[in-house]
């Protein structure tokens, strides 16, 4: 991917991502993969408060 | 003296606001060249405004505690014929036409502006060592950062060059700066204050807020900022209740203060831990019940934030990277190269547990009224230095600095962030009392009792 777009990373950029890549697969465990998608990723309205 | 001292003294006639304001820019005359904390001094403009304000007094026209007060706005919110660069180059000549919501806000509770101050380029990092216009320096310790982004508006209010100064914080760029100058900051709920007519960096992330050397200052100036924007879409349409805590002692009692007892306590120096919790002692003895409590892994929260910060900044800033990449500073242009490859799944994905994550923290935020935690895990690091021990640990100096701080601009809680005390260094230290949503109110109580038992922020620098 960085190579299609053109993306010359430093190597500690590249651990950098490495790292939250592996992170964010192992916290997947934690998604309620029950929820209604269209709940989930709704949009939201311009008023609407955080969710409680 | 405080704002709201000056705003006393104003009223009876014991100064006026534009001997204020020559006296704010005379400490700007005196000590901008060390700290470079102004990138934009508006000399003229501000003596005219103070003379209308004074023309106002004598005329009975009162706008309330800001009037005739001077004050500083962060170089990323945009003012009316001031060029306003976002510590750029990319934006380096730009002059806005407007005024944003909150500079129209501020103006026209009566505030006198005294310039711009400089900011980490695009408020993108915590240093304030900035690649276009050199580096802000702590006036603490002039070798150290003052932290960032907003760390130009802290340096000027410990340095007298201002009593009041703007802010913005996307993952502790308000509060890391303010725990490094011994300074007191609010970042706000997500949707209390306009974002419009501020330069953007993460759309879901970030804040405006006020900043000043006392508690009751910042409530003063959150009161004339905060509320609805028809301008701003994520601003919320509910009643701005009345922040400024009453004259006083403050009592906490009945309050109970959470202190979490996984992350936040945990890889700090020892002077830090020391201090945040003599306050939390001071909170018990004022009448607060402290409680023990556990929240969810701050370093997951962690990455979920920086996944969703990384993706949005890169998004904000992919017409102008693509056609101006020599104009970003090195670091600047590294975040947002790795922030074009996070994969679109995680940052859904982070999202969503962003949102699964804030219903953990509401869930702890109904069996206490607020947290107390600290700001950042050390004092002030040196300008330029890559890594800091801690706890017997080399880590990155960006990557901990915020490591506290980040997680709740994520959620969009308020944060109240306030000196908490001093390394034997003599270098401030500070803490964040965090709230549930829209009760920002409660928390400039806890924090005024807190400041005004200690008296932490009358403290400056010897050099000044």
């Amino acid at each position: 991917m960085a190579e299609a777009q053109r993306i010359e990373l430093s190597e500690t950029s590249r651990e950098r991502l490495e790292g939250l890549s592996k992170t964010m697969l192992g916290l997947r465990g934690l998604i309620d993969w029950t929820e209604e998608p269209g709940r989930v990723y709704k949009v939201e309205g311009p008023a609407e408060e955080p969710q409680q | 003296m405080t704002a709201l001292e000056a705003a006393a003294a104003l009223r009876q006639k014991k100064v006026s606001s534009a001997e204020l304001t020559l006296s704010a820019l005379a400490q700007i005359e005196k000590h901008n060249g060390r700290l470079n904390a102004f990138l934009t001094v508006t000399a003229e403009a501000a003596l005219e405004a103070a003379r209308a304000a004074d023309a106002d007094f004598a005329a009975g026209l009162d706008r309330g505690p800001l009037q005739g007060i001077p004050i500083a706005h962060k170089d990323l919110l945009l003012t009316q014929g001031v060029r306003t660069t976002g510590g750029s180059k990319v934006f380096a000549n730009y002059v806005p036409a407007q005024d944003g919501t909150v500079v129209r806000k501020l103006k026209e509770a009566g505030s006198v502006m005294v310039g711009k101050t400089l900011l980490h380029e695009h408020a993108y990092g915590i240093t304030c060592n900035n690649p276009h216009y050199g580096p802000v320096r702590n006036p603490w310790d002039t070798e150290r950062i003052p932290g960032g982004s907003s760390g130009g508006s802290a340096a000027a209010l410990v340095a007298g060059m201002c009593l009041l100064a703007t802010g913005t914080d996307t993952g502790g760029s308000i509060r890391v700066p303010a725990s490094y100058c011994g300074v007191t900051g609010m970042k706000p709920t997500y949707g209390r204050v306009s974002k419009h007519g501020v330069l953007p960096l993460g759309f879901s992330l970030d804040h405006v807020g006020p900043m000043a050397r006392t508690v009751r200052d910042t409530a003063a100036m959150l009161q004339a900022m905060a509320g609805f924007d028809e301008r701003d879409q994520t601003t919320v349409d509910r009643p701005v209740p009345q922040y400024l805590p009453a004259e006083g002692e403050v009592s906490l009692a009945g309050l109970k203060i959470g202190l979490p007892q996984n992350f936040f306590f945990e890889k700090l120096d020892p002077q830090v831990d020391n201090a945040v919790h003599f306050l939390a002692y001071t909170a018990q003895d004022l009448g607060a019940e402290l409680v023990e409590v556990r929240l969810p892994d701050g370093h997951q929260l962690n990455v979920v934030s920086q996944v969703l910060l990384l993706a949005e900044a890169a998004a904000v800033h992919e017409p102008y990277l693509r056609k101006q990449r020599a104009a970003y500073g090195a670091d600047v242009a590294a975040l947002l190269d790795m922030g074009r490859l996070i994969p679109a799944t995680d940052y859904l994905q982070a999202d969503r547990l962003r949102k699964r994550m804030l219903g953990v923290f509401l869930n702890v935020l109904k069996e206490v009224d607020c947290l107390l935690v600290p700001a950042t895990p050390f004092a002030a690091p040196l300008i330029g230095q890559t890594e800091v021990e801690v706890a017997g640990s080399l880590e990155d100096t960006r990557l901990a600095t915020t490591k506290y701080t980040r997680a709740f601009s994520a959620l969009g809680l308020p944060v109240l962030s306030m000196p908490a005390g001093f390394t034997k260094a003599g270098l401030p230290v500070g803490c964040q009392i965090v709230g549930r949503p829209w009760e920002e109110d409660l928390l400039f109580k806890v924090g005024a009792g807190l400041e005004d038992r200690t008296g932490l922020w009358k403290r400056t620098p010897a050099s000044l």
